[in-house]
């Protein structure tokens, strides 16, 4: 694969929250064709999670998978959605799709010439990049606010741009 | 473009935070079932419903629905190669016009098709 068919590849990131998951579905590096946030309220959150990235992934069958690379020093997600980033690997796997761990410092990197210091920072710059995004971006959160459910879907829509940054370089 | 895209109808009216209820009754259709099913190219859209896609998104219906034009394209263009086939041999005034018309469609839609491929 070329440079250009790289940067033309289909890519499918996902971020997954307390609440339920977040998914981008990238045509392109500048083009979401998709894109959305799950709500899970069950008891076996990570079951149902598993199901809807499933049929995600067979209905799209992408290039690439992209999550947060969890194994990585300083990673901060919990014991739960550790368990399902190993699920979604091993259902990539199955379906034979490239699966690509980003880390938290590579989507700061990304994002360093917008001066980004927090994740919500990251999400105005990318409601910038990508105005089909832009609607969905939640108010500033204050300290008392618990964090708001649409936040997940610009984590998936960073994983995804920050993918494609180093596809570029 | 990838396979699994039918049509750019989810992406353009998510863009623009149209559920697809809305879009329904925009399209002038009772239930939001039928957007579902043209999403998801389990249904073809009619001519109404390309043509008010244009409308509505500002998006020519090549690009809106590009499996469905591909479609069209090839069928058409197979018709046309058949009927300069047909007149090949004619040599009045009238068949020259018809090739010359004929043979203006087939090199726009090669030209177009290499440039959406990057020849």
């Amino acid at each position: 694969m070329n440079h250009q068919e790289h940067m033309q590849s289909t890519v499918l990131s996902i971020y997954p929250s307390s609440r339920g998951y977040a998914y981008v579905l990238f045509e392109s590096a500048e083009n979401p064709y998709d894109w959305g946030v799950k709500d899970i309220r069950k008891k076996n959150k990570n079951e149902a999670a598993l199901e809807g990235i499933s049929t995600l992934i067979e209905r799209y069958l992408p290039d690439y998978l992209v999550i947060e690379d969890h194994t990585e020093k300083g990673s901060r997600r919990s014991t739960r959605i550790r368990r399902l980033y190993r699920m979604i690997s091993n259902v990539a796997l199955k379906e034979g799709i490239e699966i690509r761990r980003v880390p938290r410092e590579a989507i700061f990197k990304c994002f360093a010439s917008d001066g980004v210091k927090k994740k919500s920072d990251i999400a105005r710059a990318i409601a910038r990049e990508l105005p089909e995004l832009a609607h969905r971006l939640p108010p500033a959160r204050k300290i008392w606010m618990s964090e708001d459910p649409r936040q997940g879907l610009f984590d998936a829509a960073a994983l995804g741009v920050a993918f494609y940054t180093t596809l570029r370089l | 473009m990838p396979s699994f895209i039918h049509d750019y109808l989810r992406s353009h009216r998510r863009k623009w935070a149209i559920t697809q209820k809305e879009l329904a009754f925009l399209l002038g259709h009772k239930s939001p079932t039928h957007i579902s099913r043209l999403e998801q190219g389990k249904r073809i859209p009619s001519k109404d419903v390309v043509l008010a896609c244009e409308v509505l998104f500002g998006v020519p219906a090549r690009s809106c629905f590009p499996k469905l034009y591909a479609e069209i394209e090839e069928t058409v263009l197979a018709r046309a190669a058949t009927l300069y086939e047909r007149i090949d041999n004619e040599t009045s005034k009238t068949a020259i016009r018809k090739k010359e018309f004929l043979a203006t469609a087939l090199k726009r839609a090669i030209t177009r098709n290499n440039k959406t491929e990057g020849v």
